[in-house]
């Protein structure tokens, strides 16, 4: 409990209609009035983050994200509820807020120290390691109206992250950056965690989420939808993506920004086999196998593999692993080959379907794992067609129904 | 609301660290990259010396007589001015703060910011220009009498009774401009009321009998005689008046905190 180092308790946020003086006169004269035509951002939710712990929080454009960063922040006011922040916090809520374009960088740079309680002296002491991982050069001494958006997100992270904050919100502001630079952020973000700074993480980005955050939740329309360990939300999320943009012919090309291959694994393979050979296309009456291979660079004690079946909207058929079917694996050695074939009978409808691919090592029970090495969604594609003859079912899944009839 | 129980958000110091650092700002981006830069304010406050001392001494010929400089031009001339640095102070802070709130988005929607500093910052920055005019209006009146008036010690308690009705005042402005947008158009006409109802260009004694008692009650007027008193009189200005004014002003500035306050939840709303 004493850990907790932001409790958020029954926050809400409620917008009220405040264009007219009349509507913002009386905001302020009877603040608690029911207000009519108000737009409900966020439904009361608590909320805690432990010192050293990373959340994730997932979810569409309006589902209340931001609005939650911004009363944790304490930038909102929320309409109901309470939150209590132990320590020193910075926001990166939105690209360049809180720096003067007229100024310089450096001049900015003390600024915001200022702003989070350093005095000169311990700006002094920083600075130099703030300018070393802006790497902006000679811009440092430029007015940041001169900076390009790049520049701009360095500095900005790089003087949040040397304040040393004991909470520090980032708010996609991260995805300006170049692949290089956001590589050394989350390395950043990443001894900042063990140092015992906590993170709350806003992403569109599933894959990031999952490989940053010990937490997350899926937000929608303001309403956690599910919170939990980032594979589970991260899944919920993209089933939501997914059903959204279920009727757009793309909606199973894999995204290459979703994948998540851990260090550890060196090659990984994933096919449909039909007859022994990969196969995008396959008939509804025939046996298909998924093949998922990985081999890995060191020993793991309890791998699993496993995949998850969706059809063209987004709706998870079938989902299964070594784990889940009981396979024993056993440890894996350094080099060493994992090959699963998971064969399915004929089972499928004719449609469109997109299999995602995972593997995690340690599981402790409901298909949770201490750690996942891999991850691919939408990984491979299958078109199931139509059987030759008169099928003796529809839908999506053949359920073996058996049939007794009684005539009296 | 939302609680930050941080090392430095709970110390006034802090606060007043950041204010500094904000004034500081405020008067460097002022005069970043002008030729003159610094000696601005000094320009417009001599500037503002010739043009009234030629308008109203040798046009109008007021006369204005001033303890050992006589009454001649000059000395109007320095007594209006000495009048006018603390009423300038006065105007530039409260229209500054006036949109000090509502012109700056990027502070009130994303930065956790001690909001309550920010209507100080032009009250501060107005301030401290001023004090190129006292040191003008007090070399002035040394080099025509000759001696220095010790009275002039006393300026940092009248110039902190400024601060707190003009604080008053900014607060207010502030605040009441996130709720009625006209208000920073209308403090134009407030002002040059104010300015010609307060004896500025005029002496007290000038005021018809029926509003003398009136204008006993307006603090500004009570702040601008005190600065020639001391600046210009070498003598103690009436203290009661002083101490009514000093003390309305506290309360003033602590109404305007306040509604300041009341106003703040909605701050991020409407800007």
């Amino acid at each position: 409990m004493s850990d907790d180092i932001v409790v958020a308790r029954g926050i809400s946020k409620a917008y009220r209609r405040l264009d007219s003086t009349l509507a913002r006169a009386r905001a302020v004269l009877a603040p608690d009035a029911p207000a009519r035509d108000t737009f409900v951002a966020l439904s009361p939710l608590d909320l805690t983050l432990q010192r050293g712990e990373s959340l994730g929080i997932v979810g569409r454009n309006g589902s209340g994200k931001s609005t939650l960063l911004s009363v944790i922040a304490g930038v909102l006011v929320p309409t109901t509820g309470s939150v209590e922040v132990r320590g020193r916090l910075a926001a990166l809520l939105e690209l360049g807020s809180g720096f003067d374009p007229e100024f310089t960088g450096r001049e900015n740079a003390y600024f915001n120290g200022a702003l989070h309680g350093l005095s000169r002296a311990e700006m002094d002491a920083r600075f130099e390691r703030i300018e070393a991982f802006a790497e902006i050069g000679a811009f440092i001494d430029r007015p940041l109206k001169t900076y390009s958006s790049g520049m701009f997100v360095r500095l900005a992270f790089s003087v949040a992250i040397h304040i040393d904050p004991d909470v520090l919100i980032v708010d996609e502001s991260l995805s300006v950056g170049d692949v290089f630079f956001q590589q050394k952020c989350f390395e950043r973000l990443r001894e900042m965690r063990v140092g015992g700074t906590s993170l709350l993480f806003v992403s569109h980005d599933g894959s990031a989420v999952q490989r940053f955050c010990d937490r997350a939740i899926l937000l929608d329309r303001g309403h956690v939808v599910i919170e939990g360990v980032p594979r589970v939300v991260i899944d919920a999320y993209e089933t939501q993506a997914l059903r959204e943009e279920g009727h757009r012919p793309d909606a199973h090309a894999p995204a290459e920004t979703h994948l998540v291959v851990d260090d550890d694994i060196a090659t990984w393979n994933a096919a449909i086999l039909r007859d022994g050979v990969p196969a995008a296309l396959t008939v509804g009456d025939q046996p298909f196998t998924v093949r998922i291979s990985v081999t890995t660079r060191r020993a793991f004690e309890d791998p699993h593999l496993g995949f998850k079946i969706r059809d063209r909207l987004g709706v998870v058929v079938y989902e299964c692993s070594t784990y889940s079917l009981r396979v024993p694996v056993g440890p894996l050695a350094a080099g060493e080959t994992l090959t699963a074939d998971f064969t399915i009978a004929r089972a499928l409808g004719p449609g469109e379907y997109s299999f995602s691919i995972g593997g995690a090592d340690g599981a402790y029970g409901d298909g949770l794992f201490r750690h996942a090495f891999l991850f691919f969604p939408n990984a491979v594609k299958l078109q199931v067609l139509r059987p030759a003859g008169r099928p003796g079912w529809s839908g999506i899944a053949d359920l073996h129904a058996t049939v007794s009839v009684a005539r009296s | 609301m939302t609680t930050i129980v941080d090392r430095a958000g709970t110390h006034v110091s802090w606060r007043f660290r950041l204010l500094r650092t904000l004034v500081r700002r405020d008067l460097e981006a002022r005069y970043k990259g002008a030729i003159l830069g610094w000696a601005w304010p000094i320009v417009v406050q001599i500037a503002q010396l010739l043009v009234f001392t030629y308008v109203f001494a040798t046009i109008f010929k007021m006369r204005q007589p001033v303890a050992g400089i006589g009454s001649g031009t000059l000395s109007y001339g320095l007594w209006l001015f000495t009048g006018l640095i603390g009423w300038n102070a006065l105007q530039a802070g409260v229209i500054g703060s006036a949109s000090a709130i509502t012109g700056r988005p990027n502070l009130v929607k994303r930065l956790v910011f001690p909001l309550a500093i920010v209507p100080l910052v032009p009250v501060c920055s107005a301030l401290i220009e001023s004090s190129a005019g006292f040191i003008i209006a007090i070399a002035l009146t040394f080099a025509a009498t000759g001696t220095l008036h010790p009275t002039i010690l006393l300026l940092p308690f009248v110039v902190l009774v400024q601060f707190a009705l003009t604080a008053g005042l900014a607060y207010f402005a502030a605040a009441g401009t996130a709720i009625v947008r006209d208000l920073p158009q209308a403090l134009g006409p407030f002002f040059l009321v104010v300015f010609y109802l307060t004896p500025i260009v005029y002496s007290a004694d000038r005021v018809p009998r029926a509003l003398a008692t009136l204008e006993r009650l307006n603090p500004v007027a009570v702040v601008l005689e005190a600065y020639r008193a001391l600046i210009l009189g070498g003598s103690l200005p009436p203290l009661a008046p002083l101490a009514y004014a000093a003390l309305g002003s506290l309360l003033f500035a602590y109404a305007g905190w306040r509604f300041f306050r009341r106003v703040r939840p909605i701050f991020s709303e409407v800007v």
